[in-house]
């Protein structure tokens, strides 16, 4: 199901990149984009560093294609914006999103986000997007993503989940797993104390409050 | 003076400059150091010591936050970077100072880290205290108890103020004991504040002002608002809710540390001078003594029992900001405390 134009609420409009915070964690989607938390640390330092020749906006011909960099992404549709780190039309004119990713594996959270750019670029110019390409900068390597029936479902309804979160008042509860060990937000979402709220409540009760022995 | 992450700018002459991304202190005697400018989180200066508007610019874009102290302690003024983006949590922050209920609430609870705080030093002064400093220091240590048990069944903010306010005079009570005890030749009468005037109140007073600042530095950081307290009202100028949270933080961290200065006699009646009118003050050696050792202290990993790691003292006014962020943003049904270990 795909909401429409009319029932969204222009401050409702969704980053991108939320899609993929939502898909790691829902709390970290929730603190970035509710919460205007971010804090900086090694993955996110480096994570910019690499992003800083798909930042330089322009195009040119590279390899007999069209290239576009930077180029500013959004879908009244869907109520999305964003920016694709590249654009490259063949030469048939077909039009395919390439993102660059730190690491080598990223899992569905690159596929959704590559998904919701590909919706945008086709309400932007009117031509369907079969294809779009993941580039992996450890081991450096291009793989090709189909967008399908199946993904473009998948990217909807995430878009709708995000959409519920960013609207919700409320936080949502922390994984507090091994993702959180990976986590930017760490420090600021302390998942630990806040997946027991019970322990809080004895914390008061035995250290706080005791008095005797 | 570089410690951990604040820059210490101390002294008449004393400047502070930007040079190809370090800050370069020179002193009046020529000496310099140069200093990292990301490895800063606060820079304080003291009394007359210079910082250029580069140097200014460049911190406030990193976020570190410039504060200037008065000698006593106060805070003359800070310089930040904008606000943070946390519009929810402000607007948390605000509805809770707003409603009575939850102001209680959570004095009650920065006042009982405080008294539990108190509870667990004198715990450990009745052992270093002869007769009969000592049989005081129990039974004060037993009203505070008392008084800890009384906050238990009241919401009532004017009561848990009345709570604290006693509390803390007996407290002090003990302290005097306990410093009379250290034979350290440093005067202290009954706790006064502006100005202080005695030593250890010049120390305590400075502490608590270098405190604040820390403290408020933390609060900002995590987006809350410090000018809205919960136990501390609005006043111009005044960081209520730095202040709130320094309640708990003035025992564990600021008297504790002024203790061990004076017990190893590392400040001592020459460190102190006093003016016309009768107040105390820390000269710039009892400051550069005070800094170096604070260094030292605050590295220095303490637990804490509710995140059940150690952790180094410095981090530990961030640690409570982000606590109180996600009592505030409903993930923690209260706000606990820091409490020392026993
Ligand atoms: S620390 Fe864990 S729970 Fe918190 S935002 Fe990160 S992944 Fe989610």
């Amino acid at each position: 199901m795909c909401l429409k134009a009319s029932r969204i609420n222009p401050e409702l409009v969704i980053q991108i990149a939320a899609l993929e915070h939502y898909a790691y964690c829902p709390r970290q989607c929730a603190l970035i984009h509710v919460d205007g938390v971010w804090s900086d640390n090694v993955h996110t330092v480096v994570g910019t560093r690499g992003h800083v020749r798909a930042d330089t906006s322009g195009q040119r011909m590279e390899r007999g294609k069209l290239v576009v960099r930077a180029l500013p992404l959004w879908s009244e549709q869907l109520g999305l914006t964003g920016r694709a780190d590249a654009v490259e039309f063949d030469a048939h004119g077909t039009p395919s999103l390439v993102e660059y990713k730190m690491g080598s594996r990223h899992g569905d959270a690159a596929h959704l986000q590559l998904c919701a750019q590909s919706l945008c670029l086709e309400e932007m110019l009117g031509t369907p997007v079969p294809t779009g390409y993941l580039w992996f900068s450890a081991p450096r390597r291009r793989v090709a993503v189909a967008m399908d029936l199946a993904l473009r479902e998948r990217t909807e309804s995430c878009i709708e989940q995000v959409r519920s979160v960013l609207v919700a008042a409320r936080l949502p509860a922390p994984v507090d797993d091994a993702r959180c060990r990976e986590c930017q937000l760490l420090g600021h979402c302390l998942p630990h104390v806040c997946a027991r709220p019970d322990e809080t409540v004895d914390y008061l009760r035995r250290e706080v409050f005791r008095c005797g022995s | 003076m570089r410690i951990l992450n604040s820059l210490y700018g101390q002294g008449h002459g004393t400047k502070v400059a930007l040079q190809k991304g370090s800050l370069l202190v020179t002193r009046r005697d020529a000496t310099r150091v140069r200093v990292p400018i990301e490895s800063l989180e606060a820079v304080v200066l003291l009394g007359s010591s210079l910082l250029t508007t580069d140097a200014i610019a460049a911190c406030v874009e990193r976020g570190i936050r410039v504060t200037s102290l008065r000698r006593g302690g106060r805070v003359q003024f800070v310089v930040g970077g904008p606000a943070h983006g946390n519009v929810h949590l402000r607007q948390a922050q605000f509805g809770a100072a707003s409603n009575p209920l939850e102001c209680a609430q959570l004095a009650r609870w920065f006042v009982a880290g405080k008294l539990q705080n108190y509870r667990r030093l004198l715990g450990r002064w009745r052992y270093d205290i002869d007769e009969p400093g000592r049989t005081m220091v129990i039974m004060e240590q037993e009203v505070i108890e008392n008084r800890l048990q009384g906050l238990t069944a009241t919401d009532d903010g004017d009561r848990i103020r009345g709570i604290e306010g006693d509390a803390t005079r007996r407290y002090f009570k003990a302290l005097t004991a306990r410093l009379d005890a250290e034979r350290s030749g440093l005067r202290f009468g009954i706790r006064t504040r502006r100005p202080p005037r005695d030593p250890v109140n010049a120390l305590l007073s400075f502490m608590y002002g270098l405190l604040t600042t820390e403290i408020s530095g933390a609060l900002e950081a995590v987006g809350l608002d410090l000018q809205i307290g919960f136990l501390h009202g609005a006043r111009p100028g005044r960081p209520a809710l730095a202040l709130d949270v320094l309640e708990e933080f003035r025992p564990a961290i600021a008297d504790r540390f002024a203790l061990r200065l004076i017990g190893r006699h590392q400040l001592r009646a020459e460190h102190f001078v006093n003016t016309a009118g009768g107040a105390c003050y820390l000269t710039e050696e009892g400051r550069s003594v005070v800094f170096r050792n604070y260094d030292i202290f605050k590295g220095e990993e303490v637990l804490h029992r509710l995140l059940g790691r150690a952790v180094p003292r410095w981090t530990l006014p961030s640690v409570q900001a982000t606590l109180l962020a996600r009592f505030l943003r409903g993930d923690l049904p209260a706000y606990p405390p820091y409490v020392i270990e026993t």
